[in-house]
């Protein structure tokens, strides 16, 4: 106990030293340009380094005898010929001879990025950290000599994964496209699909290291009050190195970070994050991630499929009345099984106890060691499968095949029965993609809760994820709704997916301003009399 | 620092309690000991005591067996019958121990049968044990054996595997006859619940049949308090069965035109009410019964409507008369086997207190007034019978 308290100081004095350095590294005084060249250019030298990927590209303005200028951007970042056709042969060629410096000796750099550059994103920078940062998210810094201001000009171009299918969430019928790792692309596609003024996209830096452009995205007036002021609190509160995927965002924002549960969605599809930007969540777009986020989640976003709101309404009702049932089978199914064979013999059908008996004769381990093997047989395959190099995948995947399916049986390891159960239990968890980390987990607890304690663990068990699920909040909306608390608007796009007519409001609670999601009820019955 | 110190005694906490509870009533399918039968006789050698005879699955035999194994000689198939005999069921039962790999598990066990000899010295006693273990199915089916139960579990059954889902099922049968009827221990309890209803029970017996022991069930059993005192015919089971509205389908049989017409009863309803005045029990009894003409056996066309409505009341007449004829038997043995006692004690509780203590005196004096109506819904897919030549206009 003593040696735990030694601990636990120890740990509380480096959070404190932790937070020290922090202050003393947060906010350095901005430095603003010097007015001589050779100055400004020595700071980005002494701070760059002499990183093979960085251009300084020194010139006169109009050939020798101009005013001198430099160029500062970043090799793969930028697109060079566009460089040279929109900055340099302007400036080298054509400007000179009206550029003139004005009696205090200094350019009006305004004014030769309205005449001369022809590139479209040109932005006045007063400050060298501001060039910094610019420079490396891919920004052209101009400099001039005898000017205390920079240019920031965009001509960013770099080599990126085009717009493909998404991976995991994969529809028949329904986009094919999927986010993908640039942020720009992916804002874009949200603006294609919301054609809207009223869609904002709201960009900050995250990491201190790695200056991760971060944004949010949501429609003003639909969006629910008071989200996009938690969720820019929490943004703002993120004190890290680095951000490489939207995962460490929604690690540092997330409101249960215990919890097995997720309290922050996550799609890889355009059409889905439209979807809950309309119902008036907000979204985060992280660069480098073709995973955007989603806020507030509720348990529910896991059983719907963007393919549920474009085939019709019937099957889609089916199809989320399947998922339900496949997400308590991969839950349940091995916990049951061992429940039931090792307490509870009596609900086993007369005839198929003969046959269960049967098969397990000679099996020496207890039903519950016998689950435990063959769950964590198939989870190492699953996880190998993903890892693998596609030629080898093939090869892993028959005698994985074959271990687990015969020879674990004949060889008396395993009983058949456990084979089907771990089976059906494995393809029904990939019903639910989106939750199969919290499934697994799910899936080990119950397994040892009816080991132990059979039927009444399950229950408990049951319980208390209910209980805890009945509690847990993601930014202020309920984990469980619309189920509890009850939405009537929500539940019609809960277990069942209504038509797409009768949704007349947003799902969420507390409604946002505008929460009347079509046109009134009498202008749609003229047009279905029609 | 205090909320990570709780959260770890929590975590510690749950977990020995999960560990501590360790599997206490855990039983891995390999080593259940099932028993799908048990039957009960007196044992002759030392009288008082119980001899159990216990019916254990040989699982790996039957699905062996489905592959046409062989199996080895004197008794064949998954099964083996054991004996054990002491002073009362539970040490019977636990005797078993001494003999198996584990303790009996009944709660797949399908059948008590229970000898007549043991059955007319009260059963009670021996079966006290298994209506508490929390294990037995209160659907477990009672029958009593015309001999030794032993010998019962003992006849190999030609279909199935085990006799002990032949009894079974060949009780659970019987309901298309309705000349017996499949009792569970929950109706056991029940009956010894009432002061004045009969319990009464299947009666299976072993017949000869092509060199073979075949076992049958007919009629019923029927007990006063906890012990046999009768039997029920085929056809008086079926007269209480009539009083009881427990009719599913059962075969009448009337004889019209010089042939027997047979009928197949749809279903049937009844509604008894007693009536009390005067120290004197009187029973009305209305059965409305709908059958179908399922065979006939004379050359006359029946399908007419003089014919049917005689049928009818012919039909109706049969079951009266197998009314009467299970009231007669019941009184003789003044064994209220229709619950009548029950029923007037459930209408008219102030005249029962006053009656209840003089039931057995007044129920062979009951004045029964049974009303039978028949209603003939189909004559089956033909219209007359396929020997009837004569055109029809």
């Amino acid at each position: 106990m003593l040696e735990y308290f030694r601990k636990i100081l120890r740990v509380l004095k480096i959070k404190k030293e932790a937070e020290r350095q922090g202050q003393a590294q947060a906010a350095p005084a901005p430095r603003d340009f010097d007015a001589s060249l050779d100055q400004n250019l020595a700071f980005f030298r002494q701070r760059l380094g002499d990183s093979s990927d960085i251009v300084i590209k020194e010139f006169q303005i109009d050939g020798a005898g101009g005013p001198r200028c430099a160029l500062l951007l970043i090799d793969g970042l930028v697109d060079q010929e566009n460089v040279n056709l929109s900055i340099l042969k302007p400036m080298m060629y054509e400007a000179g001879l009206k550029m003139k410096a004005d009696h205090t000796g200094r350019f009006d750099i305004a004014a030769l990025s309205r005449e001369f550059l022809s590139a479209g994103e040109v932005k006045l920078l007063s400050t060298l950290d501001e060039a910094l940062g610019d420079l490396f998210s891919g920004q052209t810094i101009l400099l001039v000599d005898r000017t205390q201001e920079a240019l920031s000009i965009g001509l960013r171009k770099w080599e990126k994964r085009g717009v493909g299918e998404p991976q995991t969430e994969t529809v028949v019928r329904g986009p094919r496209e999927g986010f993908t790792e640039t942020l720009r692309v992916n804002t874009a596609m949200l603006r294609r699909k919301i054609k809207n003024a009223n869609l904002r996209l709201e960009t900050m830096k995250i990491g201190r290291q790695t200056n991760t452009d971060v944004c949010i995205a949501y429609i003003e007036g639909i969006v629910k009050p008071g989200l996009i002021d938690e969720l820019k609190k929490r943004l703002d509160a993120i004190d890290t190195d680095s951000v490489l995927d939207s995962g460490y965002v929604e690690a540092y924002i997330e409101d249960a970070p215990y919890s097995i549960f997720p309290t922050v969605g996550n799609s890889e599809r355009p059409d889905t994050i439209a979807g809950r930007l309309l119902e008036g969540r907000a979204a985060v777009i992280v660069d480098g991630s073709p995973f955007v986020l989603s806020v507030p989640a509720v348990y529910i976003e896991y059983f719907q499929s963007p393919e549920d709101y474009y085939i019709r309404t019937y099957y889609a009702s089916v199809l989320r009345i399947i998922r339900v049932f496949s997400f308590l089978i991969t839950i349940l199914a091995p916990a049951l099984y061992v429940a039931i064979t090792t307490f509870h013999q009596e609900l086993i059908p007369t005839k198929l106890l003969f046959t269960m008996t049967a098969g397990l004769s000679g099996v020496p381990f207890p039903a519950l060691v016998e689950a435990l093997i063959m769950q964590v047989m198939f989870d190492i395959l699953k996880e190998a499968g993903i890892r693998l190099p596609k030629p080898v995948g093939s090869a892993i995947s028959i005698v994985g095949a074959l271990v687990i399916g015969q020879s674990a049986v004949s060889a008396g390891l395993i009983g058949p029965f456990m084979i089907i159960v771990i089976s059906i239990t494995a393809i029904s968890s990939f019903v639910v993609p989106a939750q199969t980390d919290s499934l697994s987990l799910m899936r080990y607890i119950f397994l040892l809760l009816a080991g132990f304690l059979g039927g009444f663990g399950v229950i408990m068990g049951l319980l208390f994820a209910l209980t805890y699920l009945v509690s847990l909040k993601s930014f202020g909306t309920f984990y469980l709704s619309p189920i509890l608390p009850l939405n009537k608007q929500g539940m019609k796009d809960c277990f069942v997916r209504m038509p797409l007519w009768m949704m007349m409001k947003r799902p969420f609670t507390p409604a946002s301003e505008n929460d009347v999601r079509r046109g009134p009820r009498e202008a749609f019955s003229e047009r279905k009399g029609g | 620092m205090h909320g990570r110190l709780k959260t770890i005694v929590c975590a510690a906490l749950a977990a020995l309690a999960l560990l501590s509870s360790g599997c206490q009533s855990a039983r891995e399918l390999g080593d259940l000991v099932i028993v799908m039968g048990i039957g009960m006789d007196g044992d002759r050698e030392e009288p008082g005591n119980i001899k159990l005879t216990a019916q254990i699955v040989l699982p790996e035999k039957i699905s062996s067996s489905q592959d046409g194994g062989a199996s080895s000689s004197g008794s064949e198939g998954p099964y083996y019958n054991l004996g054990s005999s002491e002073k009362n069921t539970f040490e019977a039962v636990r005797g078993y121990t001494h003999m198996v790999s584990g303790k009996l598990y009944i709660a797949h066990t399908q059948v008590f049968v229970i000898g007549s000899e043991m059955a007319r010295e009260g059963i009670a006693p021996y079966l006290d044990f298994f209506t508490r273990a929390k294990e037995t199915r209160p659907t477990a089916k009672i029958v009593i054996s015309e001999t030794t139960a032993s010998e019962m579990l003992g006849v190999k059954p030609q279909k199935e595997m085990l006799p002990a889902i032949h009894i079974s099922q060949l009780v659970e049968g019987q309901m298309v006859n309705s000349q017996s009827k499949e009792i569970t221990l929950l109706d056991y309890v029940k009956a010894m619940q009432s002061t004045t209803a009969s319990l009464i029970a299947p009666i299976l017996r072993i017949e000869e049949k092509e060199g073979k022991q075949v076992l049958s069930v007919s009629g019923m059993a029927v007990f006063k308090e906890d012990k046999m005192v009768g039997e029920l015919s085929g056809d008086e089971t079926r007269g209480v069965l009539w009083v009881m509205g427990e009719i599913r389908s059962a075969v009448i049989n009337v004889e019209i035109a010089g042939g027997i017409a047979s009928f197949d009863v749809l279903n049937a309803k009844s509604s008894v009410s007693p009536t009390v005045s005067g120290g004197k029990v009187a029973v009305k009894i209305d059965v409305a019964a709908s059958v179908k003409l399922a065979e006939q056996t004379c050359e006359e066309n029946l399908a007419t409507q003089d014919r049917i409505k005689e049928l009818q009341a012919l039909a109706g007449e049969a079951i009266r008369s197998e009314i009467l004829l299970a009231y007669q038997k019941a009184a003789s043995l003044k064994a209220d086997v229709f619950g009548f006692g029950e029923m007037i004690h459930h209408r008219d509780k102030a005249s029962w207190r006053e009656i209840e203590p003089d039931w057995d005196r007044l129920f062979p004096e009951i004045t029964l007034d049974v009303n039978a109506e028949v209603t003939i819904k189909s004559v089956g897919s033909l219209e007359r019978p396929a020997w009837d030549k004569t055109d029809e206009e």
